[in-house]
């Protein structure tokens, strides 16, 4: 029987803080129900971002980690139900929000960026519009001082001839440039939160590596919390303040960044740390996590949902 | 579609337009009736009825018959009609602009309509809304527009009689018109009455033409409609914060469409072709009515004439649909 | 494998309905003398115009009422069904056998034979169909044949186009280029290996076409260009118009039974396409 995981804190390492996080989830339960089926997808999930930090967010494919990013943006799929949980930005519980405030929060306060860059922009409207038009609405600026704003907005990002592109289409761009369009329509409002998903896997790894850089100086100047979901430890290392581990829908390990890659961690992020492939070592092969590590994380999950089972049913009876 | 374009594609479609020529003109001379016997009073003899059939030109062989019917074309001579004794160009010109406004409504509508139950369908996903708009279509789809016309007929002559149904105008009027579009004519000399009752008069037969497109659009701009929603950019503009109703209409709506335009285009043709059926019913005075009559009186030139000004018309909708594709597809608008 | 279609065919409840509406209209069609109570041609005089049974005023003997010549309109609508049915069948099979045919040889053979079919097609397409069976009309005359031959000429154009779009894109799929490396003769590619998978699409495409062949024989009998004196749906629509202010509902019978053949047709070519498609089998 694991212990239980630590405090997911993105704060400095025993600092309690007294004022409330920007972003706390607490013991989050999603299911996806289609075809009369049930299935756990998040399973208790609870994590701490404090204002400013990063925190990564890490695990397999199929994990949860995008679960989590898309149930605090509120676009959860149809089928996905809401069981238990709360989650908490600047103190108020999203989930008891109306439509309005919460969409109102939105844009305004939190943004994401997302991992296709090509199928994140609308491709039936320039550039130009769709940066302008998240500035018109929660910003409130004219149409001639929102030009300018995504005319700096768009240098920011290091694209060069910002006017051009501007009357550009999004099939008209590289997928670096699109990314870094859709990193500066999630700056623009300066959120006090970005969500984001995967932002560098569809990308070529020299233009991983600068957008990486990108995200982190503008996080750097703005002063904006980030959650960095990814599957790829390498990045955590190089950018986050704080990480956790999430496998099957439960947090298994969570802590700063130092502590976790110096060796005080989970046997699981310890095999995900091993299964990266070593650019050092070409021919050594990729080490999957171990048969019997996965059989031992197989049955907690099972252990886990038959004691939920069994908390629910005593509720009904 | 620049100018170059377009002019190609006009050219394509003279190819077409001949075998439409020679399509009907042989159909109709692989025929036994003969058209001259029967304008020709009882008393006439076999040299009146031979002068009248050299005059028509029926006494040569079929090949220098369209020989000489191609000719006569290139020239803008349609021939002169057997049966009513005018010019075949300017008779089919004269009911032409009723036909174009009978259509003209019936693809407004069916537009709106479509749009309004497909937007609707999607807005209020999951809902009863969505259900009751599937089901309607899915049995719209199997009516054809005969059909929509018997049954507009039960409905609003029989037993809710609320519009007329037959005719464009009470023949009672005195007013004086000075194009054949009526509709547009009273519409742009602001006089709002008459155009409400040739609105009245259109009504049903639009309604029966428009339908089949109504379900065929409603269908499948919710189906291209679903697709989009699920997109990413869909997903960003949520975050944005925009609103449902924004995000359905301008967000989404653009994008679903061009699948819509590519699949629905061929529909917009048939409801043309369909004119020919519902101003019978409807006892309109536009070019497909006239059809019948030529056809009863073997009236050859003026059958031929009809049915090139549609296959004439059926082409230039092609390209219409062609370019408003060409329009609302950014890839293509450089 | 054939067992295992069958079985979810069966299970499918658009297939069922088809199916029921298809047997239904054979059936009906081919027990027509025994079933039908009256001559459908039987005038009577003193019966004219009577409302339907369960209606006051109606009379037992005549179930659905009669029309303004004392005929028998339950008798009708039952004789009705043999032309809807013979036009349907023949008509869609032709026009099917002429389409997909065409339309694999333009869509295999390519080259100037594709080209010819192409703006055949192009050409027939360019006619509002109506017109098309109306010119035939007056070339032909009026009869079942005339409207058999409008079906072919109008619905064969569906058919080879689909086709031959099929035919386009399976020829240049890997079995077929590894039967053409072994040798195998074009005629043999044809009918053993596109043909079948061909197939399913063209019995959807076979439910769709009877499903027009009857709207089309409807109203060419309500314009007058069918055989006329023959009981038909289409007819006794025609008819009803001129006295429908005084017996609406006879034209409610024909239409509510060419809506459901329709759909019934619809939904058989649907069904059988659900059940066939190893895809959408879940």
């Amino acid at each position: 029987m694991t212990p239980p995981p630590p405090s997911a804190s993105a704060a400095p390492s025993g600092v309690e803080s007294a004022i409330p996080p920007l972003l706390e989830i607490e013991n989050l339960r999603v299911a996806i129900h289609a075809r009369g089926a049930r299935t756990p997808v998040l399973r208790g999930v609870g994590l701490r971002l404090e204002a400013g930090r990063i925190l990564g967010l890490v695990g397999e494919s199929g994990g949860g980690k995008t679960m989590v990013g898309k149930a605090i943006l509120g676009v959860l799929p149809d089928s996905a139900r809401i069981e238990a949980g709360a989650i908490r930005f600047e103190g108020r519980d999203l989930f008891c929000l109306p439509p309005r405030e919460r969409r109102a929060l939105l844009g305004g306060s939190i943004a994401t960026i997302l991992q296709n860059p090509m199928t994140a922009l609308n491709p039936a409207y320039r550039i130009g519009d769709q940066v302008t038009d998240v500035l018109r609405l929660h910003a409130g600026l004219g149409r001639a001082e929102a030009r300018q704003r995504a005319l700096e907005l768009l240098a920011s990002v290091h694209i060069r001839a910002p006017e051009r592109v501007l009357r550009l289409y999004p099939h008209e761009l590289s997928g670096g440039m699109c990314q870094r369009v859709v990193i500066s329509i999630a700056f623009a409002c300066a959120p006090r939160l970005i969500i984001a998903d995967e932002p560098t896997t569809a990308l070529d790894v020299t233009v991983q590596h600068q957008i990486l850089r990108l995200i982190r100086d503008l996080q750097r100047k703005t002063g904006t919390a980030v959650l960095f979901i990814t599957h790829d430890l390498g990045v955590v290392a190089k950018v986050c303040d704080a990480v956790s581990v999430i496998h099957a829908g439960r947090i298994l390990d969570a802590g700063p960044v130092g502590r976790i890659f110096s060796g005080d961690r989970h046997p699981y992020t310890e095999a995900l740390l091993d299964a990266a492939p070593r650019y050092d070592r070409p021919e050594s092969a990729l080490r999957p996590v171990s048969p019997e590590l996965r059989a031992q994380l197989e049955r907690e999950t099972t252990e886990f949902d038959r004691l939920e089972q069994a908390a629910r049913e005593a509720a009904r009876a | 579609m620049s100018a170059a374009a377009l002019l190609r594609r006009l050219l394509l479609a003279i190819p077409t337009l001949f075998g439409v020529a020679v399509v009907v003109f042989v159909l109709l001379r692989v025929v036994p009736g003969d058209p001259i016997a029967m304008m020709v009073p009882g008393e006439a003899t076999p040299e009146d009825v031979a002068r009248l059939r050299a005059s028509y030109g029926l006494d040569k062989s079929i090949v220098v018959q369209f020989g000489l019917y191609l000719g006569q074309l290139a020239r803008g001579d349609f021939g002169v009609s057997i049966s009513l004794k005018q010019e075949v160009l300017g008779l089919v010109l004269g009911r032409l602009p009723a036909t174009l406004e009978l259509a003209g409504v019936a693809i407004t509508l069916a537009l709106v309509c479509g749009f309004a139950l497909a937007l609707a369908a999607i807005f209020w996903r999951g809902s009863w809304i969505e259900s009751a708009v599937d089901a309607l279509n899915s049995v719209a789809l199997a009516i054809p527009e005969f059909l929509w016309a018997m049954l507009l007929i039960l409905a609003f002559a029989v037993l809710l009689p609320l519009f007329p149904i037959s005719g464009r105008i009470d023949p009672m009027r005195a007013t004086e018109f000075t194009t054949q579009f009526y509709l547009l004519e009273s519409l742009a000399r602001g006089e709002f009455a008459l155009a409400r009752e040739l609105l009245g008069h259109l009504a049903l037969p639009a309604a029966s033409l428009a339908l089949p497109l109504t379900a065929v659009i409603a269908r499948v701009l919710k189906a291209s409609l679903q697709e989009v929603m699920v997109q990413d950019y869909i997903l960003l503009a949520r975050v944005k914060g925009f609103s449902d109703l924004r995000i359905l209409t301008r967000e989404a709506l653009p994008n679903a469409l061009l699948p819509t335009i590519t699949l629905t285009g061929v529909h917009f043709i048939f409801l043309v072709g369909g004119t020919v059926l519902v101003e019978l019913i409807f006892a309109y005075p536009g070019i497909g009515n006239m059809l019948y009559g030529a056809a009863s009186n073997r009236d050859l030139p003026l059958i031929q004439g009809v049915t090139l000004v549609f296959a004439l018309l059926f082409i230039l909708l092609n390209i219409a649909i062609e370019l408003t594709y060409s329009l609302a597809n950014p890839r293509l608008r450089r | 494998m054939a067992r295992n279609a069958l079985r979810s065919l069966a299970r499918n409840p658009r297939f069922v309905f088809g199916a029921t509406v298809l047997l239904t209209l054979v059936l009906v069609a081919a027990f027509a003398p025994w079933l039908a109570p009256h001559d459908p041609m039987a005038q009577s005089l003193l019966d004219q115009l009577l409302p339907p049974r369960w209606v006051k005023g109606g009379d037992p003997a005549f179930l659905l009422g009669t029309d303004t010549l004392g005929r028998d309109l339950l008798s009708r609508m039952i004789y009705g069904t043999r032309p809807a049915l013979l036009v349907m069948v023949l008509g869609a099979t032709l026009s099917g056998l002429a389409g997909v045919v065409l339309g694999m040889l333009a869509g295999f053979f390519g080259g100037w034979l594709d080209t010819l079919v192409s703006r055949t097609v192009d050409t027939f397409m360019a006619f509002p169909p109506m017109l098309l069976a109306i010119v035939l009309a007056a070339a032909m005359g009026p009869g079942l044949t005339t409207v058999v031959v409008s079906v072919v000429l109008i619905g064969w154009t569906r058919f080879c186009r689909v086709v031959r779009g099929e035919v386009l894109a399976l020829r240049e799929q890997e079995f077929v280029t590894s039967a053409r490396t072994l040798g195998v003769s074009r005629a043999r590619i044809l009918f053993h290996e596109l043909l079948p998978n061909l197939l399913p699409l063209v019995i959807v495409l076979l439910g769709l076409e009877m499903g027009r062949a009857i709207v089309v024989e409807a109203i060419m009998s309500f314009i007058g260009f069918s055989s006329s004196g023959l009981a038909t749906w289409g007819s006794i629509i025609a008819d009803s118009r001129s006295y429908i202010n005084q017996a609406w509902w006879a034209m409610t019978y024909p239409i509510v039974a060419i809506i459901v053949a329709v759909l019934g047709l619809n939904a058989l070519g649907d069904g059988l396409r659900q059940a066939t498609d190893p895809v959408l089998q879940r």
